[in-house]
């Protein structure tokens, strides 16, 4: 990196560090501390709630799964308007009239004590196995970027938004994320410009859109039904409207959010400004992939993505493998550039025949090249304990290749604020769920304003320090353990949004009957995970199914109270 | 006394204005997505 890249990196730490410390001042107790005193306005919310959820992984990853296999993702967000509807008729003034700090505390009302530790458990276990790697997943990818030890990397991203978060709480929290959020939006539109101004002179906008369609990576939508088939339109609205409902409905990072709004109106107001801006921005996210795709036809990628993948193979015995892989591999990348441009120039030519004959030849050179990827995976996996995913290198190593001295040091910034965002925003949901939910409710019921908040500051440390310690660790875990981490956590997910559905539609159940759901959809969704083959995005909808089903059933046999005094 | 403090806006701006009207337009904003992006599968994949 070039040193106006150091100074752009560093003014963004400092900027950073700044507004969480100075909107840390106001406030000295425990309402200000985890809803800010309810004062926020709702374009701070909104954007707030926006910057949580998307994690660096989310903006390099994506970028990176769009290269791979097209907009398909997408299909994830589309019923996120349908979702804030319900959420705004349901949850958001559910939490925000009963005036709680935590959405467990919510479930003490309506059921009983153990619903609420249960379900507040469940969130404290995923989310703090989970926060851990949203740490470490970006240090890997920034220490590369930045050259630096990923230790460091670590330390300063962990320790730079425990400082504020711990300090300043939810407020802090809120007002670095919405600058952070509009960095990021700068840092969208000016990625996607300059992949599409990279493309070579001679590869106009139009021919980038044919290319992109051809290779079958503009396929936004896809209708097909196979359940085994990861993201289809059937699984997207079925599992996405699911997946969307429990992360904002009942996930603690985004309830915080939007009861620290000035009232229902503007809890309201922030959430339907992530309905409406979301799909948009994935959609720029996924379309800079694609444009990244059509660029690497015409300009030879790394034959892998990872270049410390790479540097491990060329230290072991599969060198010489690897090495042949990559020559096959620059050999069938030429041909498959040649047959591209020859096909462009025959559709420029207007040449008909002659483009559908070369489509068929690019689609096989296409296919080779893909081919002899698999082969050089095939060489990286030969290697013990290496990571054969590259797709969160595609972009990064696009820019620190490709993109003018400037714009590195903002993409960099980008990425770390999107890493910090949602790690704040996790840390301070952890605190308010293990202080509000445990310490006040068992342990400390009676105690001063000043005792809540100190008590608050040590649970925040507690979760930062835990979860820069995992993302410590996590590197010598080995990339099986991580993504089993990070998927034992999301199936807590579906059982918690049944119990949370169970107490706004059935009127009739009670703590039994939802404590008894939760552990049955638990159970399904592990069952489901392990014995069959679908769509991981099915588990969120069978978790809440299987809570409702057994919570009303249960409701119906365990007799209550009024029908016992009756009979 | 009504509870809702959004109540006497809904009644104040009128039905578009409120947040019915405000629903109904995320609705057809979602919908109108769906069928936007699979025209532009159709037209570009």
């Amino acid at each position: 990196m070039s040193i106006i890249d150091w100074i752009i990196f560093i003014a963004y730490l400092a900027l950073t560090i700044f507004i969480g410390l100075f909107k840390s001042r106001r406030g000295k107790d425990i309402e200000a501390y985890y809803l800010g005193n309810r004062s926020i306005p709702w374009w701070a919310v909104g954007l707030s709630v926006m910057a949580t959820q998307a994690s660096a992984i989310t903006f390099i990853g994506t970028t990176g799964q769009a290269f791979n296999d097209g907009m398909r993702f997408i299909q994830i967000y589309l019923p996120l308007p349908f979702v804030v509807i319900i959420l705004c008729v349901t949850f958001a003034p559910f939490f925000y009239r009963a005036r709680v700090y935590t959405a467990y505390e919510y479930l003490e009302r309506r059921f009983d004590t153990k619903t609420r530790a249960l379900t507040s458990f469940l969130f404290q276990c995923s989310r703090g196995m989970s926060v851990g790697i949203v740490i470490y997943a970006p240090s890997v990818v920034l220490s590369i970027m930045l050259g630096w030890n990923e230790k460091t990397t670590i330390l300063i991203m962990g320790a730079t938004t425990l400082l504020y978060t711990a300090m300043g709480g939810v407020r802090a929290v809120v007002w670095t994320d919405t600058m952070q959020m509009i960095l990021m939006f700068i840092g969208l539109f000016a990625g996607l410009y300059l992949v599409i101004s990279a493309l070579p002179g001679d590869v106009s906008f139009s021919d980038a859109i044919y290319l992109g369609g051809v290779t079958n990576h503009w396929n936004a939508i896809d209708t097909s039904i196979n359940p085994a088939n990861q993201y289809t339109l059937l699984s997207g609205l079925v599992g996405g409207f699911f997946l969307m409902l429990s992360y904002f409905g009942c996930d603690q990072s985004q309830v915080q959010r939007y009861i620290t709004a000035g009232s229902i109106k503007e809890s309201r107001m922030s959430l339907v400004m992530t309905a409406i801006l979301k799909v948009p921005m994935q959609f720029l996210i996924l379309a800079t992939g694609v444009f990244l795709f059509v660029f690497y036809q015409f300009e030879r990628p790394p034959a892998f993505f990872n270049p410390a993948e790479i540097r491990r193979v060329e230290e072991s015995s599969s060198r010489d493998a690897f090495h042949k892989s990559r020559e096959e591999f620059d050999l069938v990348f030429d041909r498959r550039k040649e047959t591209g441009e020859r096909l462009l120039e025959a559709r420029r030519r207007g040449d008909s025949v002659e483009t559908e004959r070369l489509l068929i030849d690019f689609n096989n050179a296409d296919k080779e090249v893909k081919a002899t990827r698999a082969k050089i995976i095939e060489v990286v996996k030969s290697v013990p304990g290496s990571n054969t995913n590259d797709v969160n290198y595609v972009f990064p190593s696009f820019i620190l290749k490709y993109v003018p001295i400037g714009l590195v040091g903002l993409m960099i910034s980008v990425i770390f604020a999107a890493a910090m965002s949602s790690i704040a925003g996790e840390i301070a949901a952890l605190s308010s769920a293990t202080m509000v939910d445990f310490y006040k409710r068992y342990f400390k019921p009676q105690a001063s304003d000043l005792h809540y908040l100190r008590a608050g500051q040590a649970c925040t440390l507690f979760w930062g320090a835990f979860a820069t310690l995992i993302a410590m660790f996590a590197g010598g875990w080995g990339t099986s353990l991580v993504e089993t981490v990070n998927k034992v956590g999301s199936h807590f997910y579906g059982p918690i949004l049944g119990v949370f559905l169970l107490a706004f539609l059935v009127k009739r159940s009670n703590g039994t009957d939802a404590f008894a759901g939760a552990i049955a959809g638990l159970v399904a969704v592990l069952f489901t995970s392990y014995k069959l083959e679908i769509s991981w995005l099915y588990l969120n909808a069978i978790g809440p199914v299987v809570v409702l089903v057994v919570g009303i059933a249960s409701s119906f046999i365990i007799p209550r109270p009024s029908e016992s005094r009756k009979s | 006394m009504d509870e809702d403090p959004d109540k006497s806006t809904d009644e104040r701006i009128g039905f578009w204005g409120g947040w019915k009207g405000l629903y109904i337009f995320i609705i057809v904003y979602g919908l109108v997505q769906v069928i936007l992006l699979y025209l532009f599968t159709l037209r570009y994949n």
